[in-house]
């Protein structure tokens, strides 16, 4: 019952591809149905599916915070799927070449979302390091899926290079963690960790920062996001800032809140010099951008960055703010990318220069978009700002205020450019002869929603509120 | 006396022998070769593992890396022909400090090695039955069992094998008329290759 929603998004995947070998080529529009259904099947049984329990004997474990974790990677693929199906069934007035294998694709995709479920209930380091990969490695596929596009494929490859020395590093840290407490239980792991020699144990902690550095992309791990999302294509781009993202926090939270838990707060200068650097190093570099999904890579840098500030603090706030400043993220990112693919599968446009006159065109589009750009620069009363406004309360209270200083002018830099993109479809002129572009409901209901979430969960406390109220019963039973 | 003597000697020649290969794989100068020291060195470490009692994890590692993975580099190597192609000659600069994070990594990995003792010694893991020992744990479903990632990587790999397809995969699937650029006249005549030799036929008349 506990892992109910894994099992119905793992049948999907396979109802899916046995699906695809019956159908024929037109008949495969269904496939994107059937995905959601599954997806939307498992929210459902997620939502009945009681908080608390573990099941194989102590092995896979529900929390309020998986539970929410789960929220945020079913939401996340729901949402994915609705922005795929255009380009996959052919819907897109500008087509892109070599995208196809539909059964295929919703299939990886369902098989990312359950390696993230799994991700974050895994309650010992084998379990937690196959699911780290069931989530990572199908991405890398996702990345590389316009087949015959050279960009595509580039970015695939250095996202299979990157992503294996990331994960590399993960190994070699769990390995000496476990060579030093002889448990492979995190429990078991983290009971140990007083007795461990230190220098193993730095050696352990410093891989595992690093492998996590790169699935967060924290600068100096950065370098692999922009060419990736650059090549992949629109929709899987939307997923990897998301999900992915998602994922490396989920990880992070198993790592530092369950195995390190007692050294973290020794940890809080370092944190705070890599986020200082994330967040400046990716609003420096995003001024600069001209591709939108590059722009985006260096947006979810410096939000990385804001977000880690959360560890800053007692886990009792921090894990809470960044459950939900996560939430928040994924619900704006997704919105702009909800706009970002549609804009390129209309027109093939993906240049912030070329978003001018959006807001005469579709002005329905340019504004769900703008809300979520402000959500994501941190405006009042948009939910952006709320989520930024508890994180940064738990760097002043650690004492860190110059990181709030950097923190604030981040926010002010990070205006300027999320306005660029506002300046473009609201005050120049618009392209000659464009006319209004076609919407089709599924993507005008998504973006709707979104921007209303978005809007709406900075104003109502409902959210945070139920976040960190859950969260503190289960911090209650990981320390009692 | 003589069979720990032995056993020494053993072990520094296996692992003198893997060092030196692996400084083979990275200094070759044909891909080909350095694949073959790699079957050396990953031989050598599945050596170690007998050594160390880990009979199971010897004939995995001879199974999965020796017959697989290398194999798998050597196919690769042929097929794309690109075995010549290794003329890479990177700037000083790069070659000293790629030298020098390699050396701090190994001076920090030996040096922290060194310093702090493990639990596990050869003692304490089961000796006899490893192999009897991890296939029961794989597919225990009670507290110290190991079924859960075991489905999991079952579930990993089926997802890798298909996109492994999908992107290595040449032609268009017959009929695909939404996904081939919109062009729908040429579509209609666009027939993929049923055969892997119609396929060579065509290349061979391209390039006449």
């Amino acid at each position: 019952m506990l892992m109910l929603p894994e099992i119905i998004v793992v049948l999907t995947a396979g109802v899916v591809l046995c699906l695809d070998l019956f159908l024929t080529e037109r008949s495969r529009v269904i496939l994107a149905p059937v995905t959601l259904l599954g997806l939307a099947l498992g929210f459902a049984a997620l939502l009945v599916t009681p908080q608390t329990g573990d099941l194989l004997g102590g092995r896979f474990g529900m929390d309020p915070i998986a539970w929410w974790f789960k929220v945020i990677f079913l939401i996340a693929g729901f949402v994915t799927v609705i922005l795929s199906m255009d380009l996959l069934d052919g819907r897109a007035a500008h087509r892109m070449r070599g995208i196809g294998f539909r059964g295929e694709y919703y299939t990886i995709l369902l098989s990312t979302i359950v390696g993230m479920m799994f991700l974050i209930s895994a309650r010992e380091t084998i379990t937690l390091y196959v699911s780290l990969e069931t989530a990572t490695i199908p991405l890398f596929v996702l990345t590389a899926w316009r087949r015959d596009h050279v960009q595509s494929g580039e970015a695939g490859l250095k996202y299979v290079i990157i992503g294996a020395l990331a994960s590399a590093f993960i190994l070699y840290g769990l390995s000496i963690l476990y060579g030093l407490t002889g448990q492979t239980s995190i429990v078991g792991m983290s009971a140990k960790l007083a007795d461990v020699p230190r220098p193993a144990f730095w050696l352990a902690a410093a891989m595992l920062m690093t492998g996590v550095g790169f699935k967060l992309t924290i600068v100096p791990f950065h370098m692999w996001a922009a060419d990736v999302y650059e090549g992949a294509p629109a929709p899987v781009t939307a997923y990897l800032s998301v999900a992915s993202k998602a994922a490396g926090l989920a990880f992070m939270f198993q790592v530092f809140y369950r195995i390190f838990g007692s050294e973290l707060a020794g940890w809080t200068p370092l944190i705070a010099a890599f986020a200082a650097v994330t967040m400046s190093l990716g609003n420096l570099v995003a001024i600069v951008q001209d591709n939108i999904k590059r722009f985006m890579a260096f947006s979810a840098i410096s939000q990385a960055g804001y977000l880690i500030l959360g560890f800053l603090g007692p886990a009792d706030n921090g894990v809470p703010a960044m459950l939900f400043y996560m939430l928040v993220y994924i619900l704006s990112n997704l919105a702009v990318f909800a706009c970002i693919v549609w804009y390129s599968n209309e027109t093939g446009r993906e240049r912030i220069e070329e978003y001018r006159g959006l807001s005469l065109t579709n002005p329905i589009m340019a504004l769900g978009m703008m809300i979520a750009l402000f959500s994501l620069a941190g405006i009042p009363p948009l939910s952006g700002f709320v989520g930024k406004f508890f994180l940064f309360s738990i760097a002043a209270k650690a004492g860190y205020n110059w990181l709030v200083a950097v923190a604030a002018v981040n926010s002010t830099i990070s205006l300027f450019y999320y306005l660029r993109i506002v300046r473009q479809m609201y005050i120049e002129p618009i392209y000659e002869g464009a006319g209004t572009l076609p919407v089709r409901y599924t993507v005008a209901a998504t973006v709707g929603l979104l921007s209303l979430a978005v809007a709406l969960m900075g104003v109502i406390p409902y959210f945070y509120e139920t976040i960190h109220a859950q969260t503190i019963t289960w911090l209650a039973s990981l320390i009692g | 006396m003589i069979a720990s003597a032995s056993y020494t000697v053993i072990f520094y020649l296996l692992a003198a022998l893997a060092v030196l290969l692996s400084l083979a794989v990275v200094n070759a100068w044909k891909l080909l070769r350095a694949a073959i020291a790699l079957m050396g060195v990953l031989s050598m470490s599945a050596g170690l593992y007998v050594m160390l009692d880990a009979s199971f994890l010897a004939g995995v590692q001879v199974l999965v890396y020796v017959g697989g993975i290398v194999v798998l580099i050597v196919f690769a190597v042929m097929l794309t022909r690109s075995a010549e192609l290794l003329q890479d000659n990177p700037a000083p600069l790069r070659k000293i400090l790629g030298a020098i994070a390699s050396l701090a990594f190994l001076a920090a990995t030996v040096g922290v090695f060194r310093s702090s003792p493990f639990l596990l010694s050869a003692e304490k893991a089961p000796l006899r039955d490893n192999t009897t020992l991890i296939g029961e744990k794989l597919l225990d479903y009670g507290a110290g069992g190991y079924v859960l990632p075991f489905e999991i990587i079952s579930l990993l790999l089926l997802i890798a094998i298909i996109g492994g397809i999908v992107v290595a995969r040449k032609t268009e699937p017959q009929g695909q008329p939404f996904t081939t650029g919109g062009d729908e006249a040429g579509e209609a005549e666009f027939r993929p290759p049923f055969t892997q030799e119609e396929h060579e036929d065509e290349l061979e008349l391209v390039e006449k």
